[in-house]
């Protein structure tokens, strides 16, 4: 079984909480200033993906150490998505590219190179 | 008719709770009745079946003029992407983990007349009801949310496997041709104008996207009756399917999807939804051969490596790869069986044997259903080339339904 290392975890969901409140404070400012859009786009482009997010981080023991860097991928997608808004729509678009990613990884990238990457991030 | 006049910051809470609802209420339904993995399977089914469907269903109503939405936030074609989302998973997860025994139509039966009948028209700035809109209501309902439910039912009791492959088909291509592109043209610009084209490139693009999505459509169709299973891997087949339009090609369904927006973007006149043909590649390269490795490899370890081998994922085999030999039964007293038996000659790996059976009939030892009449010569034909396995599948899409149907039919009536 892997899984990702707590540590890495614990700086992500650090980052991914602060972007949930940072948005949450641009939607109340909105709204005080008489614009409801961020209001009722929070729901689905902050509550929903942090929701993902929050499913992923607490996924434990993948069967493979590829699932394990998908769910790493994922994680990171998710965070930009929440920190680039006006490319949320993109980012999500962009989705498989994280697969091809973790596939390059796993398949050309050298072994010494690979070996130290997944060894600081993975269990 | 309830005649509600609500301020506008309740109606913005209003669009919070018709996404943030449902989402509540299928996560604790989840957590309460402990769902199996079939259970979860199941809901995402429906939840997807339902994106597709919703968004295709208000987006003809919009065009109808059934009804419109207010506001300008998170709008795609003119719909909430958030109401929609939320529609799909109350509609689809939400009601099945609820009221998981219940009769879909009688599940949503007092949806339809109690709230939608009572309240639709009063939920302005929200939604702006026009006239007819019961009958989009009716619509979207028939359309969306029964398959859905009935979708989830029959994933989970895995039962009714021809009509789950038909759904999981429509919801396919629901994404491939609606929302996909409705989203890439969010994001990068376009527009969908499509009666403004001539009608000449009318004609050529459906014609085109028929054929691309028949490559799709016949993928679907071998899956379901040969591998016993769904095209999604969630819910995998139970065989590894290498006859009919996989002995030409491995990765039919991703080939049609990026033929279909190569010929969408064409027609829209669109570089990015043609661009999107290169995310099929590039969520095959990541995607689908992971689930090859982590999945057939392991299932079919034999099998598997054998067919892959002689197989092309993109560009399909003029004559298909076949590892047994079928055998097609014809009439020895028929002069039309023996033209049939003439020009199926050159076909590979099929036998011809002469009987007295008036009936024609397949059986290949790699398939597990066997066909007879029309069907049985549009089975051999599959043994062609590329265009005849086409037009084989295409000829079992008609006839195969058109059979059931009119078994049921005869059924009936005894």
């Amino acid at each position: 079984m892997y899984r990702l290392k707590p540590p890495v975890v614990q700086l992500m969901i650090f980052l991914a909480a602060g972007l949930v409140a940072f948005r949450g404070y641009l939607a109340v400012a909105d709204i005080a200033s008489g614009d409801p859009s961020e209001a009722l786009a929070f729901p689905l482009t902050v509550i929903l993906p942090g929701l993902a997010f929050a499913f992923l981080a607490l996924r434990r023991d993948m069967s493979s150490q590829e699932g394990t860097l998908m769910q790493l991928g994922a994680m990171i997608q998710i965070l930009l998505i929440l920190a680039l808004p006006r490319f949320g729509l993109h980012l999500a678009l962009g989705f498989p590219i994280v697969f091809l990613i973790v596939e390059l990884v796993e398949t050309k990238m050298p072994v010494m190179i690979k070996v130290k990457i997944l060894h600081r991030l993975l269990i | 008719m309830i005649a509600l006049s609500l301020p506008e910051s309740w109606m913005i809470l209003l669009r919070w709770v018709l996404l943030l609802g449902p989402v509540c209420l299928t996560l604790s339904m989840a957590l309460l009745r402990n769902l199996s993995a079939r259970a979860q399977i199941a809901g995402l089914f429906a939840f997807l079946y339902g994106v597709a469907a919703i968004f295709v269903g208000h987006s003809l109503a919009v065009w109808i003029g059934w009804w419109h939405y207010g506001w300008d936030a998170l709008m795609l074609n003119g719909l909430p992407a958030d109401v929609i989302i939320g529609g799909a998973i109350l509609f689809g997860p939400g009601l099945y983990f609820s009221f998981p025994n219940t009769r879909p139509l009688i599940l949503l039966l007092p949806i339809i007349i109690g709230l939608h009948g009572t309240i639709f028209s009063s939920l302005e700035p929200l939604v702006f009801a026009g006239p007819n809109w019961f009958l989009g209501v009716l619509f979207v309902f028939a359309t969306a949310h029964l398959p859905a439910i009935y979708l989830a039912k029959w994933t989970e009791t895995d039962t009714q496997l021809p009509f789950r492959c038909a759904l999981l088909a429509i919801m396919t291509g629901g994404m491939i041709f609606v929302v996909i592109p409705s989203l890439i043209m969010k994001a990068m610009g376009g527009t969908w104008d499509l009666l403004d084209r001539p009608t000449w490139t009318i004609v050529l693009t459906t014609g085109l996207l028929a054929i691309t999505s028949l490559i799709g459509i016949a993928a679907n169709q071998s899956l379901c009756l040969q591998g016993q299973g769904t095209p999604i891997p969630l819910d995998p087949t139970k065989r590894l399917v290498t006859t009919g339009i996989y002995a030409y090609l491995s990765n039919p369904m991703q080939l049609s999807a990026a033929l279909s927006w190569l010929v969408l973007g064409a027609f829209l006149h669109n570089i990015w939804v043609m661009a999107a043909s290169l995310m099929a590649w590039v969520f095959v390269q990541g995607m689908v051969r992971w689930h090859h490795r982590n999945d057939l490899l392991k299932r079919f370890p034999v099998g598997w490596p054998d067919y892959k081998a002689k197989v092309p994922e993109w560009f399909p085999r003029w004559h298909p790869s076949l590892k047994a030999g079928a055998t097609l039964h014809l009439c020895a007293s028929s002069r039309l069986h023996r033209r049939i038996a003439l020009w199926l000659g050159s076909a590979t790996q099929l036998r011809i044997q002469w009987s007295d059976d008036p009936l024609p009939h397949y059986e290949n030892p790699d398939n597990v259903r066997d066909f007879d009449r029309s069907c049985a010569i549009a089975a051999a034909a599959m043994h062609q080339n590329f265009a005849y396995a086409l037009v084989g599948h295409a000829w079992l899409l008609l006839a195969l339904p058109a059979r059931s149907l009119s078994g049921w039919i005869l059924k009936g009536q005894r």
